[in-house]
C-alpha cells in the first residue's frame, strides 16, 4: 500500500520504543483490574499512549493510530470514573492490548499495516458508548490527580491561568526516557567493546615489548619511563573494559516484565489460579543473553502453568490453597546468575517419566536409574510426559529445545522436584558473554580456544593409560572413568606426527568428558566475537572466534557440543565411539 | 475533561466547527489566529458519543494517507532514474571468465591473508578471516558455482568483501579486475552457450568491445547462506 | 541564516525523523532535548539558536510550560517557534500560538511541509 521506504533503522527505533509502549498499557492494565480505579496509573499510561500514537502516525500506521487513539480515550474515561469494571471489561482490555503489539509487530515485520484493528476498535467504541459522559462539573475533582501533565490541566477548563508545572511524580514514570540517560545503539557498543578488547591485545604487547627492553637495556630512566606509562595505558584499559562490560549489563527485570501478564492469560484460560512471584529482578545481566534468554523462560513458565499447577478444585482435594505460586528469581552467585523456576504444584511424576523413556527407547527397561537423575531425562528430545498436547505449550516445543537455547548461551539447567509438593528449575548463566578467560590448546597444527570455566583439569596421559571400553576410548582419573574425544580425529583434521599426550578435562555439573590435543598454550582472556551466522550454523562444536595480538583467528569451542555424545551414550544404552554426528 | 455547559452557548465561528477545532495541517500563528481573533479559544468540549462518530467519520473520509514520509520517496525515484541508465560494477576473474556485481554490494577487495579453516564445514566454505576485527567467512566462489577451486596461495588471488542484507561475505576469486560503468543498453540475457553456471545466479551479460562481463546476482548465489542460521542449521 | 535548530520532543524516533528531514537542510545544526527542562538547559549552553521544533506533550516539563518561560527572557523571546502538534490537542496548539509561537505543523508531517513552514518562518524574519 506504501510506497515510501522506511529505514530499517527508524523501523528498530519505533518498534523498540512501541514494546515498552505497549508493555505500559500491560502494566496499567493489570494495576488497574487488581487495585481498582487510579488516577495515578492511568496518568501514567497516558504518556506513552499519546506518544505511540504520534510515533505511529509518523511512521505512516493509521490504522495503528486510530487505535491508541481510541484507548486513549478509554483510559481518560477510567480517569473520569465513568467506566464500570468488570471481568469483561478487562478481558476485553487485555485482548486489545495484544491485538496492538500483535499489529505492530507485523507492521514492523512487513513494513505496512497488516493487521486490520477494525474490531477491536469497535469493541473501545462500545466501551466509550457504555461509559457515561461524566456530568458538567469543574475541572478538578473529575481530573487525573494534580501531579497528571500540565496539558490536561489547560484543557480541563481554565483557559486564562498559566500552565500549571507538572509536579515531579509523573517523571518518575518516565525516568528511563527522561534526560540522564542516552539511547545507544547495542550494535556500537559491541563495536566498542571490540575496540576495548584489541586495546587491551595491544597493551600486552606493549608491556611484552616493554619487559624485553628492559631486560637488554638494563634500567635505565628511558626504560622505566616507559614501564610506567605502559603501565598506566593497562591500567586504564582495564578499566575501560571494566565500563564497558558493566554498561552491557541490565538488569533482568527488562525479561521478567512480561510474564506476569502471561501467566494471567493462561491461568485464565486453564480455569487456574496462579499468583506469580518476582524477586531479584534487578540483578544483572549481559544484554546479549537477556535478548536470548526471554524464551526458554517462557517455556518453562508455561511449562509450570500447564503441567505444574493443579486446578483449583485439585489442589483443595489434595490439601493445598486453591491459588497456586510460581516464583520467578534471579539471583547473582560469584560470576554466574542463577535463575530458579519453582512452582508448588503437582511435580514430577518419576514413574511416568521412565515409563515414557522406556516407551521412547531412551531406558532399557531393567535399567534402574535414580528418581533424581531420571527426571534430567525430561530434558531429551521430543519428551513430553502430557496426556494431551496442550497447544498452549506449543506443539514440539519441548523441554529440549530450552535446554538447547540455555546450553548456546553457555548455561545449565537443573530440574528437581517433589511429587505433589511442587517442581524447581534451576537455570545458571554467565554473566557476560562477552570476554572470557580461554586455554589455549594445539590441534592437528591448529590452535583453538576452551572457555576455561568448563575446564575441571589438564592432564598429561601415556598411550598404556588409555581403556578401551564399549568400542571408547577412556582414560581413568582417580576413580572415574573419563570418555575422551581424541579431537584431530573430532574435526577431521590430519593426524599428528608425534603422539597426542594431553587431555584437557572438561565438566558439567556430574559429567566429565577428556579432550585430547597435542599441546597446551596457556591461558588467556579473549573478546569472543560471533560468527557470521552462515558459519556458525554450519560448523559443528564451534561457540565463536577470537582474535589473537598478532592478528589471527582463533576459534572457541562449544563445550556443549563435546558432552551431547555423552547424552546420546546414556539415552541409547550403549557408548558411541564417536560424538554423534549432528550434521 | 469536564466543561462548564455555559461554553457550549458559542454560535459556530465562520469556517470553524465548535464541536471540534479543525486546523490545516500546518500554518501561520498569524492566519490562525485571525480566525479565532474575536474571543478566547474555545476549548474542545469532551467528545461524547455522537462525536466519536463524527470523529471516526471523518477519518475515514480523510484521503488515504496523504501523510506518507515522502522525504524516502523521493530520493528512491531519482535514484532508480540515475541507475537505469548504467550498470555500476565491480568486476573479477575466476577460470578465466570475467565477472560484474552490483559495486554498491562491495565494500573493498583486499589480497588474501590467512583464512583460519573451520573444521567440519562444507567445501566452499574456505574459512575465516580477521577484518579488522571483524570475523567474516571466506566463500571459495569458484566451488560454490561448481567451477573449480580458486588456489589462494596465487599472487593474483583477492578476496572480494560484500555487503549483503548488512552481512559481511568474502568471496575468495582468481583475481580482481576493475570497477567500470557499463551502459544499461550493452546488457543482454546470457546465452546458454557461454556460462557453465546455474542460469539463477546470473542477471545477464555485458557485451563490450572486446570482453564480456557475466553479471552475477549475488543475493541468489548467496541466498541459502543468507537465511537466518545459514543451511543446515540443527 | 539558519545554524542551530532545537528540536524538543520526548519520542527517540521523533528526534530520528528530524536528523533525516534536517541534516542536510541549509547546512543547520540539530540539538535534541526530551523535555522542556532539558531544552532549556540547551537553550543555555548552545549559543545561536535559530529556531525550536516544541513538542507539547512531554514529561518534567511540557511544551507550555516551557514556552512560557521562554518568552519570558529577554535572551530567548526571539526565537521563533514551530509547534509540533497532534490530533485531538489542537487547543494546546491554539493556545501555544497565542503565547507567541510563530506556526505549527501537525503530526504526521512531510519533510517538504517542515521545510516549508520553515522557510515562510525565518524569511519573514
Amino acid at each position: 500500500m506504501s510506497d515510501f521506504q522506511i529505514s530499517p533503522e527508524l523501523l528498530n527505533i519505533y518498534l523498540e520504543d512501541a514494546r515498552a509502549h505497549v508493555e505500559a498499557l500491560d502494566h496499567a492494565l493489570l494495576a488497574l483490574e487488581r487495585e481498582g480505579p487510579d488516577p495515578e496509573v492511568v496518568a501514567g499510561v497516558l504518556g506513552p499512549l499519546h506518544t505511540l500514537k504520534g510515533n505511529s502516525g509518523m511512521m505512516g500506521f493509521a490504522g495503528i493510530k486510530d487505535y491508541v487513539h481510541r484507548l486513549e480515550d478509554v483510559f481518560e474515561r477510567i480517569g473520569q470514573g465513568t467506566v464500570t469494571f468488570s471481568g469483561a471489561l478487562f478481558d476485553r482490555l487485555f485482548a486489545g492490548a495484544s491485538a496492538l503489539r500483535d499489529a505492530v509487530e507485523q507492521a514492523c515485520r512487513q513494513r505496512a499495516e497488516v493487521r486490520n484493528l477494525a474490531g477491536e476498535r469497535a469493541v473501545l467504541d462500545a466501551i466509550l458508548r457504555q461509559a457515561p459522559e461524566p456530568a458538567a462539573s469543574p475541572a478538578a475533582p473529575a481530573l487525573p490527580s494534580p501531579s497528571a501533565p500540565a496539558a490536561a490541566a489547560i484543557r480541563a477548563g481554565q483557559p486564562a491561568a498559566p500552565p500549571v508545572p507538572s509536579a515531579s511524580t509523573t517523571a518518575a514514570t518516565y525516568v528511563s526516557g527522561g534526560s540522564s540517560m542516552v539511547r545507544v545503539d547495542f550494535g556500537q557498543l559491541d563495536h566498542l567493546l571490540n575496540l576495548v578488547g584489541e586495546l587491551i591485545i595491544h597493551r600486552t604487547k606493549l608491556h611484552e615489548l616493554g619487559r624485553e627492553l628492559a631486560e637488554r637495556r638494563g634500567s635505565g630512566p628511558d626504560t622505566l619511563e616507559l614501564l610506567s606509562a605502559v603501565h598506566q595505558v593497562a591500567s586504564v584499559s582495564t578499566q575501560l573494559q571494566e565500563t564497558v562490560m558493566d554498561i552491557r549489563m541490565l538488569p533482568i527485570r527488562h525479561v521478567f516484565e512480561r510474564f506476569p501478564r502471561l501467566v494471567r492469560d493462561l491461568a485464565r484460560q486453564q480455569g487456574k489460579d496462579i499468583e506469580l512471584i518476582l524477586e531479584g529482578e534487578s540483578t544483572r545481566i549481559d544484554k546479549a543473553i537477556i535478548d536470548e534468554i526471554g524464551e526458554p523462560l517462557v517455556h518453562m513458565i508455561r511449562n509450570s502453568v500447564d503441567h505444574g499447577i493443579e486446578t483449583p478444585a485439585t489442589r483443595v482435594a489434595r490439601g493445598k490453597t486453591p491459588t497456586g505460586t510460581i516464583l520467578l528469581s534471579a539471583m547473582q552467585e560469584s560470576n554466574h546468575v542463577l535463575i530458579t523456576i519453582m512452582d508448588d504444584g503437582g511435580g514430577i511424576d518419576a514413574g511416568a517419566v521412565r515409563r515414557k523413556a522406556v516407551d521412547r527407547g531412551l531406558l532399557k527397561p531393567d535399567e534402574t536409574v535414580p528418581d533424581r537423575e531420571l527426571v534430567q531425562l525430561i530434558f531429551s528430545q521430543g519428551f513430553s510426559t502430557a496426556e494431551s498436547v496442550s497447544d498452549l505449550s506449543g506443539r514440539g516445543v519441548g523441554l529440549d529445545v530450552v535446554l538447547k537455547s540455555i546450553e548456546r548461551l553457555n548455561g545449565l539447567v537443573e530440574v528437581e522436584t517433589v511429587p505433589g509438593v511442587g517442581t524447581k528449575f534451576i537455570i545458571q548463566l554467565p554473566l557476560t558473554l562477552a570476554i572470557i578467560a580461554a586455554l589455549l590448546v594445539e590441534v592437528g597444527g591448529r590452535t583453538y580456544a576452551l572457555p576455561l570455566g568448563s575446564i575441571v583439569e589438564t592432564l598429561k596421559f601415556r598411550a598404556s593409560d588409555v581403556h578401551t571400553i564399549n568400542g571408547r576410548e577412556t582414560l581413568r582419573i582417580r576413580e572415574r572413568i573419563v570418555p575422551l574425544v581424541r579431537l584431530d580425529a573430532f574435526f577431521g583434521l590430519p593426524a599428528p606426527q608425534e603422539a597426542a599426550r594431553y587431555a584437557v578435562i572438561l565438566g558439567r555439573g556430574d559429567k566429565r568428558v577428556g579432550l585430547v590435543v597435542n599441546r597446551l598454550r596457556g591461558q588467556q582472556e579473549v573478546v569472543i566475537k560471533a560468527l557470521d551466522p552462515a558459519v556458525s550454523g554450519i560448523a559443528f562444536a564451534l561457540a565463536g572466534a577470537t582474535i589473537m595480538g598478532d592478528g589471527r583467528v582463533v576459534l572457541i569451542l562449544d563445550v556443549a557440543a563435546f558432552f551431547e555424545g555423552r547424552r546420546q551414550a546414556l539415552a541409547h544404552g550403549r557408548a558411541a565411539t564417536a560424538p554423534a554426528g549432528q550434521s | 475533561m469536564a466543561r462548564p455547559p455555559s461554553s457550549r452557548k458559542k454560535a459556530p465561528r465562520k469556517k470553524e466547527d465548535t464541536s471540534r477545532i479543525v486546523l490545516p495541517s500546518s500554518g501561520l500563528a498569524a492566519d490562525i489566529l485571525a480566525l479565532a481573533a474575536t474571543d478566547d479559544v474555545e476549548p474542545a468540549p469532551v467528545p461524547g458519543p455522537a462525536a466519536i462518530e463524527r470523529r471516526g467519520s471523518a477519518l475515514e473520509g480523510e484521503a488515504a494517507p496523504a501523510h506518507n514520509i515522502s522525504f524516502f520517496g523521493a530520493p528512491i525515484r531519482e535514484e532508480r532514474k540515475a541507475v537505469e541508465a548504467t550498470e555500476h560494477l565491480a568486476t573479477f576473474f575466476l577460470s578465466g571468465e570475467e565477472y560484474g556485481v552490483d559495486v554498491r554490494m562491495v565494500q573493498e577487495i583486499i589480497r588474501v591473508s590467512e583464512i583460519t579453516p573451520v573444521p567440519r564445514a562444507p567445501g566452499f566454505i574456505k574459512g575465516v578471516i580477521n577484518l579488522r576485527g571483524r570475523i567474516i567467512p571466506v566463500i571459495d566462489l569458484k566451488r560454490k558455482l561448481g567451477l573449480g577451486e580458486v588456489n589462494d596461495a596465487a599472487r593474483t588471488s583477492r578476496i572480494v568483501v560484500v555487503k549483503v542484507r548488512e552481512r559481511l561475505v568474502g568471496l575468495l576469486v582468481d583475481g580482481a579486475s576493475q570497477v567500470l560503468k557499463v551502459p544499461v543498453a550493452s546488457v543482454e540475457a546470457a546465452p546458454e552457450e557461454v556460462v557453465e553456471i546455474d542460469a539463477n545466479y546470473l542477471r545477464g551479460v555485458a557485451k563490450l568491445e572486446n570482453r564480456l562481463i557475466i553479471l552475477m546476482d549475488l543475493s541468489k548465489v548467496l541466498a541459502l547462506e543468507l537465511r537466518e542460521g545459514g543451511a543446515g542449521a540443527e | 541564516m539558519l545554524r542551530k535548530i532545537l528540536a524538543v520532543d520526548d519520542s527517540a524516533l521523533i528526534h530520528q525523523m528530524y536528523k533525516l528531514f534536517l541534516s542536510r537542510y541549509k547546512n543547520c545544526k540539530l540539538i535534541s532535548a526530551m523535555n522542556g527542562l532539558e531544552a532549556l538547559d540547551k537553550l543555555g549552553q548552545e549559543d545561536g539558536i535559530d529556531l525550536i521544533l516544541l513538542d507539547i506533550n512531554m514529561p518534567v516539563m511540557n511544551g507550555l510550560e516551557f514556552l512560557q518561560r521562554v518568552q519570558k527572557e529577554p535572551a530567548y523571546q526571539a526565537i521563533p517557534v514551530i509547534i509540533i502538534s497532534t490530533e485531538g490537542k489542537e487547543e494546546d496548539t491554539i493556545r501555544g500560538l497565542k503565547m507567541g509561537a510563530k506556526g505549527y505543523v501537525k503530526k504526521p508531517f512531510q519533510a517538504s511541509e517542515l521545510h516549508g513552514l520553515i522557510e515562510k518562518i525565518t524569511t519573514a524574519g
